[in-house]
């Protein structure tokens, strides 16, 4: 039996919600959205999933079908396309409570990456390569060590459709060394003794749930052993004042997927993405030193 | 046994050093890595009478380690999706699409292939050495129809009894079953395939099994260091059967060729 996560719900005071992340490098936030808005998102993903051959109807059920549009390939693109252009979507980004607790937990305003990546993960059986390894967000992201992560399962999920786990306190060692997996797609974090050896902590993730992850925590996808897509969406969130690489500002998977402009015309705010002034965007190639040399409420948490 | 055990069965074999010197001593130059008797030379050789379009999809069911999925992409540029039941297999088969860069041609997928949900149909499906007698064939040539497009086709190699053997025999395989002719003839006609080509490859398979059990006889050392000595005894011995059910021409060595008839 896996450990769980420690459950908490957005009524809870942010003092206390802070201490907590600062603790434990997450928070599990029960109930934060309303049930309609995630299953009206599920419908939205669903409905394109269909249009593109990525599910079949069979029994009144969407299974993952055959064939696999696998990460990289024109066909899956096309769909990360499709997906993100939904502005629905991006509006979990800017959910009152959310954006008041994370600048609660940063203690400063928060701006939402743009960038947002949609997860659409296969049945472990359909595609055993391109499940998610154990990861530190801040290797990808860079800007500020201080990134939020918050993970929105876009379904209930069991230990059978998987979901994230963590290890909790793991935000508190720094960085893990990495290195590139065997199919050398992912860089994924070695840990001595094993990834297997640490306290990976995990939940029956409910409608409505969100996972806050601070970019240093240790965080890897479960297998997803049903016959059913698993989906999900990542979203990011730094201090506005900070820095952000430029790439959080493009959508995922750019250039293969087009810029924000070519399909956000039709939105009811397509100005949804600009940066304050006060961000300080740099160039994608600044290094993870640079980064993780940044001041960051961790440490100062280690040393209190 | 259950398809479960086979997959099982079929990892040893995979993973057997022996067992691969085995099937390379049995093919020799036409040795790709395949554990059937199947060559790559026949199934272009079929493949190229079909006329396929140009980026036809194939199912590979049953498709093990992928070395002929993997060919079949490489040499006709076509798009090979591989099933079989067996998850360290299938990573195998999967890791050699980046290999040998065919990762936009290939995926390989854990999963039964009687039972499988795809929304693209397939020009061809070829079942190499995979179905077995226990295997629910009415089911399997009826999802085989459905998943295949018009004109769509559907290539087998099997090893078949012409009649059930009797206990000895069966005994002596180590309880292997075969399905008879007439049982996959029926079942074919009976989902709606209409019988294209039926070779009779008895000659050539019992000249495999030959080199297969020279090759035994010269390894034996090696096989029982490997396997352990009732193992091995156990596996020299049932080969050695293959052998005589082969000459005896109680169990055929067919090549099938099917093709879709249009409506159930």
């Amino acid at each position: 039996m896996k450990k769980q996560l420690i459950e908490s719900t957005p009524n809870q005071s942010i003092d206390e919600l802070r201490q907590l992340f600062l603790q434990e490098g997450y928070l599990l936030l029960k109930n934060l959205f309303p049930k309609t808005k995630v299953e009206e998102a599920r419908i939205l993903i669903f409905e394109e999933l269909l249009r593109q051959g990525w599910v079949c109807e069979k029994a009144g059920r969407l299974f993952a079908c055959e064939p696999v549009h696998r990460i990289g390939s024109p066909s899956f693109f096309k769909c990360i396309q499709s997906l993100i252009s939904l502005e629905m979507l991006h509006t979990f980004s800017y959910h009152p409570r959310l954006n008041q607790l994370l600048a609660g937990i940063l203690q400063t305003t928060v701006y939402p990456h743009p960038r947002k990546m949609i997860r659409l993960g296969y049945p472990y059986a359909m595609n055993p390569l391109d499940s998610t390894p154990a990861h530190q967000d801040v290797f990808y992201v860079r800007g500020e060590p201080d990134t939020l992560t918050v993970w929105i399962p876009l379904g209930a999920y069991t230990y059978v459709e998987g979901g994230l786990e963590v290890v909790p306190r793991s935000h508190l060692k720094g960085l893990y060394p990495t290195r590139a997996n065997e199919e050398g797609r992912f860089n994924c974090t070695a840990a001595e003794g094993g990834l297997d050896q640490l306290e990976w902590h995990g939940t029956d993730y409910e409608w409505g749930d969100a996972l806050i992850m601070h970019a240093l925590t240790l965080h890897q996808a479960v297998k997803n052993k049903s016959q059913e897509f698993r989906i999900s969406l990542d979203t990011r969130f730094s201090s506005s004042l900070g820095h952000l690489n430029e790439e959080q500002l493009l959508p995922p998977y750019y250039p293969h997927v087009q810029a924000w402009h070519v399909f956000n015309q039709h939105w009811k705010n397509p100005h949804l993405f600009d940066p304050p002034a006060t961000l300080q965007i740099e160039a994608a190639t600044v290094s993870l030193e640079t980064v993780m040399q940044r001041p960051s409420l961790i440490e100062a948490y280690v040393t209190h | 046994m259950s398809l479960i055990n086979i997959a099982q069965d079929y990892k040893q074999y995979e993973k057997s050093s022996i067992m691969k010197t085995l099937a390379a001593h049995a093919h020799g130059k036409n040795y790709i890595g395949q554990t059937s008797s199947a060559t790559f030379e026949e199934v272009c050789e079929l493949i190229q009478k079909l006329g396929l379009p140009p980026k036809a999809r194939i199912l590979d069911a049953g498709c093990g380690n992928g070395a002929f999925a993997l060919l079949l992409a490489q040499k006709f540029g076509f798009q090979v999706t591989g099933i079989d039941l067996s998850e360290d297999i299938i990573k195998i088969a999967q890791r050699q699409t980046y290999e040998f860069n065919l990762n936009d041609l290939c995926h390989f997928f854990v999963g039964d292939f009687s039972d499988f949900v795809t929304s693209q149909p397939f020009d061809l499906i070829l079942c190499i050495g995979s179905l077995y007698w226990n295997q629910p064939l009415a089911q399997t040539f009826q999802r085989w129809h459905q998943a295949l497009n018009n004109p769509g086709w559907l290539v087998l190699f099997l090893n078949l009894a012409e009649e059930v053997l009797t206990l000895e025999e069966t005994k002596a395989i180590d309880q292997t079953s075969f399905i008879l002719i007439e049982t996959i003839k029926h079942e074919l006609t009976s989902a709606n395939f209409k019988l294209m080509e039926w070779r009779d490859q008895t000659k050539v398979y019992s000249h495999w099994l030959e080199k297969w059990c020279h090759s035994m006889s010269l390894n034996q050392e090696t096989i029982f260091q490997e396997m352990g000595q009732e193992k091995g005894s156990k596996m020299i011995h049932r080969f050695y059967h293959y052998l005589q059910l082969a000459r005896s021409q109680k169990v055929k060595r067919i090549i099938t060729l099917n093709k879709k008839n249009k409506n159930l």
